[in-house]
């Protein structure tokens, strides 16, 4: 699977780069950081150029988080009505919906890089609870440039490797990923058992 | 937060309990790996067909003419992206035999003392 991508990135170039920053923004699954760890690490070479595969990453991958954040403006608001229909589920959705507006800027911030496979659902979200266009935005894009910088620039410093970083990070990556869901997870569960308790 | 009925509190733990369990997963994963690459009779990598003569010569630490030598490329200097894969495909070669002749450069060069 790596080598194919790794193919891809050496025979087209910044397309391919463009693209999976764009589609994994929308929760396809393809394991777009191999793809950024690939580029960098042909800017190293001299095979791409390194300022323009950061820009056509990151232009991709904010893109793709404003097309998320759209689709869950217009089609989540409908779905979040219907939900809302029973009372009881109106003041639960109402709560959530809250809370991501209050605190839903560090969330898509931390969701672009460091728990990324959360990002496309977080972009849907963020879109659906109303979260101004502006905000989302602005903690979007900075979050992407750390995912961007991060990745491409592991390639192309550490990049002489390619099979071997990537197998390293895509662990890493699952690594961190697992332990914030099981943090969250832990949490909800504590305060639900703390609530029984007298 | 309203109070959990009984099937969610399940569902919630039994969700609790496989995030834990990929986190191991993923942490044994990473700690073999680090144990693995960390013996330096491991750290050879491949050739494969989607490098480039350049990510060749960064990974094997050779000048870029001994590579473009071995696989008796025109230097036109014009610096375009190619493949091993489509270097052997123009050139009617077999991929396997690019590998090689890399392979003997590499060993050329390296006994010669890097010159």
């Amino acid at each position: 699977m790596n080598e194919l991508l790794f193919g891809y990135v050496s025979v087209y170039g910044l397309p391919i780069v463009g693209l999976a920053a764009f589609l994994s923004c929308l929760a396809v699954p393809i394991p777009t950081f191999a793809v950024m760890l690939a580029a960098g690490a042909f800017a190293a070479t001299g095979d791409l150029v390194l300022w323009q595969v950061l820009a056509v990453a990151w232009l991709a991958a904010v893109a793709g988080d404003q097309t998320g954040f759209r689709i869950g403006r217009w089609g989540g608001a409908p779905i979040v009505e219907s939900l809302s229909k029973r009372p009881t589920r109106a003041v639960l959705i109402e709560r959530a919906m809250a809370s991501i507006r209050k605190w839903g800027g560090t969330g898509v911030f931390f969701s672009t890089w460091l728990v990324a496979p959360l990002g496309p659902w977080m972009n849907l979200a963020a879109g659906a609870s109303g979260m101004g266009w502006l905000r989302f935005t602005l903690w979007d894009g900075l979050g992407e440039a750390i995912w961007v910088c991060g990745y491409v620039g592991l390639g192309y410093l550490f990049g002489s490797e390619l099979d071997r970083l990537t197998t390293l990070l895509g662990d890493w990556a699952g690594l961190t990923s697992s332990l914030a869901i099981t943090a969250l997870l832990g949490v909800i569960l504590w305060r639900t058992v703390r609530r029984r308790a007298p | 937060m309203t109070e959990l009925t009984g099937k969610r509190r399940v569902l919630l733990v039994g969700a609790f309990l496989v995030a834990a369990a990929l986190s191991v997963f993923f942490a044994v994963r990473l700690g073999v790996s680090v144990v693995y690459w960390s013996d330096p009779s491991h750290i050879d990598q491949a050739f494969e067909g989607w490098m480039t003569p350049r990510y060749v010569a960064r990974s094997w630490d050779l000048p870029p003419d001994v590579v473009a030598d071995a696989l008796a490329l025109e230097q036109d200097g014009a610096g375009r992206r190619v493949t091993l894969e489509e270097i052997a495909r123009a050139s009617g070669r077999d991929l396997a035999a690019l590998f090689d002749a890399l392979e003997g450069a590499i060993t050329d060069y390296r006994t010669r003392g890097g010159e």
